[in-house]
């Protein structure tokens, strides 16, 4: 169950970078996230540590031990592709057994009749034989192990995949997107089952995904990228709470973190040009203020900014409304110029609200942070004073 | 959905006159092989005598060495296919797979240029090289350059096979500890058997029709493919017609079933890359 | 990367290019080599260098000029004959209909007979005393024709043959790329008003264009390359009607004995190919640049 550092790790495609040099310890045991939109490189990343990239700068160490030169195989690592990968020619059953019969492999085997045999020999030792029952029984493949992969639905091959990687009983398991070919009821169940499968294997599991929600829900630890560039790497609690930048606090959180324009001048800033509030330490100029959606009050009258309304979204328990600060009248736009500049707000139940409405926007400011405007990186303390 | 052509009397027409253009000359060989000398030289008739259909069969008491020629067609037909797909099937591996090698580039280009090469130009050194290995006179040479001009076309088609084969596969069972020609035989080789069995059939009837080298290096007429012995019967008017176009009709037909099996990969194998979408 | 997965791309090629150097590229160059000799027929070993005689005596020769005319002339009507053939046969068959499976297979059947069986069919087809062609204009009154041995029908004859013999692969190549066109474009240039003519002017046939020029290509360096149909119909007769470069570098070698000439011919009639392929990539980059627009 190694602790996985890495040294400076750097991958680049001639002369253009990919990944750039970040260094990390992730100790053993744990659910690691790569997370960020497409093209972020976090695949590429997952393949480095599985060995199917080479590594072009840095060193990437499994307990110490640097593996950069390391075959896959030879790392002790499993990998579950996001289209399973499976062998479509192979049953069930074969398709589990593979790694095993890999892992007996000797050279004279490359001979077409002696090769076929070797295998056929080794799938009737029981020990072989057994730990594919085995397997099978716990992801409740038992049924199916006869049966070839087109037969069979998206969530059991997810499970054979499954299987397949751990019959291997590596140290650490790779996950590139398994779920995002399944429907969304089906992922929200193999979720829960990637996630006991975490605490019951042991292992170290490292899972990349685009989607925020998979991140926050299975994760111990995030490693946020945009672009190649590691944005941040913490618990899932420290990224929510204390994103690093901007591009982290509108990732994560849905919907997106608000950032309000604010001006600071003499350690104080202010919203619009009267409301204020204290910002000890922060120099004069502008920056923008994080507000979680959740910690906006939003009400037809009553004490607070004037806004108006501009989209409502339903979802039974709570309610989502988006506003522009100000009471200009929303424009006849469509398309992307309707959601541009809108803020928004978490309600429990129904709002009361309707497009076009006027509102009032009261900020609950615990936990709110202050951002650099031109780097976008967050700017130290926080305040706990209740606008007005 | 609406049809791209016209359904109207045109397109019926234009079927009728291409089935006719396409099927005439087979059934011709047909109806001249069930007719007798009188009929055919007192005037053909447009329909084949089908009752006389077992007649066909004669032919090979007929004093035309057919069976003979049909076996040497057969060795360089199998021989020539063993070769060139056991090169093919490795080479059209490795070009889909490999994609930066040094060399590759003339490799590529090199299998390419074998398909604009005429056998004529090539005919004179192929000799002279044939006897010096003493090649010249035997069916195993024919298999040696019949591979030469065919092989490319199976490489062809089998890169083009492997480039459908999804690259996690191979991943999959790199990570699973499989060495490379494990992952070549066991995991890629039988997606992409089909494209193998069309290639296989390709060859084979690329070394079953082949004439050129056929005429060219065999001096011993016992050693004659049928391709080469049909075309003795040009230009000689003993051998009755019908005899001649039942040899041809045996000859043929084995090339039309197969061949209309595996058309369609054949197709896409040639073209593949060139269709968008 | 480790020194064994460095040498693995070689393992695998390493076989087909080994081949392909012994038994294409050495011969090809010593088919150069033979092209600067004056080596004969039957002492293939002597032969002295003579540098570009051959080529300059061959340059200068009307029966090298006619028969490169030849040749462009029967390759041009042979690519233009098949492809127009072709798309016809692909668009006639390409919605369903009763039948469908069996009028393609006979559709198919040219390409798939053997070139010695077609050459012999087609000879006493058009046998101009009892040939079938010669009879049928008899019964619509017209006189017979020498097909194959009237020097001013030799090349249609045979061009015709060449054509029926390739036309199915066009018809399958443009077939495949008809059913490529995705329904869902064809549906919507439906909604959007566009009659049968214009979808299949602004919609199908730009989408099929690059397969065509494909097939153009194959087809046009498979008629430049084409012996036994020419050879054994006409032998390259009737007085060199229908003797095409690749015909004449035959003759050179095993009629004329001047192996050096015919390698010659052969050097430049690859030249031609050459040629050929270099003026094809050259429309096809331009062409998809136009197109990735």
């Amino acid at each position: 169950m190694p602790a996985i550092t890495f040294r400076g790790i750097q991958k680049s495609y001639g002369a253009t970078p990919v990944i750039h040099e970040f260094s990390t310890e992730i100790p053993d045991r744990e659910f690691l996230v790569l997370l960020g939109p497409s093209g972020c490189g976090k695949s590429t990343m997952l393949r480095m540590i599985a060995g199917l990239i080479d590594i072009t700068g840095g060193d990437l160490l499994f307990d110490g031990q640097r593996v950069n030169d390391l075959e896959p195989k030879q790392r002790n690592v499993a990998f579950v592709f996001q289209s399973y990968a499976l062998y479509p020619h192979k049953t069930v059953r074969a398709n589990i057994a593979f790694p095993l019969l890999m892992s007996r492999f000797r050279w004279w085997q490359h001979i077409p009749i002696v090769g076929m045999v070797a295998r056929w020999r080794a799938m009737r030792d029981p020990a072989i034989a057994g730990r594919i029952e085995h397997i099978a029984a716990t992801m409740e493949l038992t049924p199916y192990l006869d049966r070839r992969p087109r037969t069979l639905s998206g969530g059991q091959r997810q499970r054979v995949a499954l299987a397949r990687a751990l019959v291997r009983e590596p140290s650490v398991y790779l996950l590139d997107e398994p779920l995002s070919n399944l429907d969304a009821k089906l992922r929200a169940q193999m979720r829960t089952e990637i996630t006991a499968l975490h605490r019951r294997v042991g292992a170290s599991f490292i899972y990349v995904t685009h989607d925020q929600v998979e991140a926050m829900t299975m994760g111990t630890r995030i490693i946020l990228l945009n672009d190649g560039v590691v944005q941040q790497s913490g618990t899932p609690q420290e990224i929510y709470d204390e994103p690093a930048n901007t591009f982290v606090a509108r990732f994560i959180g849905s919907p997106p973190m608000n950032l309000l324009p604010v001006t600071v001048q003499d350690e104080r800033a202010t919203i619009d040009g009267d409301t204020s509030l204290p910002a000890a330490g922060v120099p004069d100029g502008a920056a923008l203020l994080g507000v979680r959606a959740e910690k906006v009050r939003v009400a037809a009258t009553g004490p607070g900014m004037p806004a108006r309304v501009a989209v409502v979204e339903r979802l039974g328990a709570e309610t989502v409304v988006g506003f522009r600060l100000g009471l200009a009248p929303n424009s006849e736009e469509f398309g992307a110029a309707a959601v541009r500049d809108l803020h928004y707000a978490k309600l429990p139940g129904d709002a009361g609200l309707a497009v076009d409405d006027e509102c009032r926007v009261l900020l609950d400011l615990s936990g709110a942070c202050l951002f650099d405007s031109h780097s976008g990186a967050r700017i130290g303390a926080r305040k706990d004073v209740r606008v007005a | 959905m609406r049809r791209l052509s016209g359904a109207g009397p045109g397109r019926w027409l234009a079927i009728l006159a291409l089935t006719v253009i396409s099927g005439f000359p087979v059934y011709w060989m047909l109806n001249t092989a069930l007719a007798t000398r009188e009929e055919l030289f007192s005037g053909q008739s447009l329909w084949a005598r089908l009752d006389r259909l077992p007649g066909i069969f004669d032919v090979f008491g007929s004093g035309v060495p057919l069976l003979r020629w049909l076996t040497n067609s057969a060795i360089v037909a199998t021989g020539t296919t063993f070769f060139s797909l056991t090169l093919a099937v490795l080479a059209g591996y490795g070009l889909s797979r490999y994609r930066r090698f040094p060399g590759r580039g003339v490799l590529g280009f090199g299998l390419f240029a074998t398909q604009m090469l005429p056998e004529a130009l090539l005919i004179v050194p192929l000799y002279t090289l044939f006897v010096t290995l003493g090649l010249i006179n035997g069916l195993f040479g024919l298999v040696l350059a019949n591979t030469a001009f065919a092989m490319p076309v199976g490489v062809w088609i089998i890169k083009s096979a492997v480039d459908g084969v999804p690259y996690e596969i191979e991943e999959a069972a790199r990570v699973d500890g499989a060495p490379r020609f494990v992952i070549f035989s066991q995991v890629t080789l039988p997606l992409v058997a089909p494209s193998v069995a069309a290639a296989a059939v390709i060859t084979f009837f690329d070394g079953w029709n082949e004439y050129l080298f056929a005429s060219t290096f065999i001096r011993d007429t016992t050693k004659w493919p049928a391709s080469k012995g049909l075309s003795s019967f040009i230009g000689e008017f003993i051998t009755p017609l019908s005899t001649v176009f039942s040899a041809a009709l045996v000859f043929t037909v084995p090339a039309i079933v197969f061949f209309l099996l595996v058309q369609r990969r054949i197709v896409s194998g040639l073209t593949s890359g060139s269709v968008k979408g | 990367m480790s020194a064994r997965s460095r040498l693995a791309p070689y393992l695998f090629v390493g076989g087909a290019a080994a081949y392909l150097l012994v038994f294409t590229a050495t011969p090809l160059l010593r088919g150069a080599l033979l092209s600067f000799t004056d080596t004969k027929l039957l002492n293939p070993a002597g032969g002295s260098y003579v540098g570009l005689d051959n080529y300059r005596e061959l340059l200068v020769d009307q029966r090298f000029a006619s028969s490169v005319l030849t040749t462009v002339l029967y390759t041009a009507c042979t690519v233009v004959g098949s492809l127009a053939l072709g798309t016809v046969a692909a668009f006639a068959i390409n919605d369903g209909f009763r039948g469908r499976a069996v009028v393609r297979a006979i559709l198919t059947m040219p390409w798939a007979v053997p070139s010695i069986a077609v050459v012999l069919v087609f000879t006493w087809i058009f046998n101009v005393g009892d040939g079938v062609a010669n009879r049928s204009l008899a019964v619509l009154g017209i006189g017979e024709q020498g097909w194959l041995i009237d020097p001013d029908l030799g090349l249609l004859s045979v061009t015709a043959v060449s054509v029926w013999k390739v036309f199915p692969f066009i018809m399958l190549v443009v077939l495949a790329a008809l059913q490529s066109v995705p329904a869902e474009v064809r549906e919507s240039a439906r909604v959007d008003g566009a009659d049968r003519f214009t979808t299949v002017k602004e919609i199908v046939l730009p989408h099929i264009a690059p397969t065509l020029r494909i097939a153009a290509l194959l087809m046009t360096i498979w008629s430049l390359r084409r012996f036994e149909i020419i050879y054994l119909l006409t032998g390259g007769g009737p007085i060199d009607a229908t003797n095409t470069l690749v015909i004449s570098v035959y003759r050179e070698a095993f009629s004329n004995s001047d192996l050096g000439r015919a390698a010659a011919l052969g050097m430049l009639g690859l030249c031609l190919s050459l040629v050929v392929t270099v003026v094809y990539f050259v429309v096809e980059r331009r062409s998809s640049r136009r197109e990735a627009l």
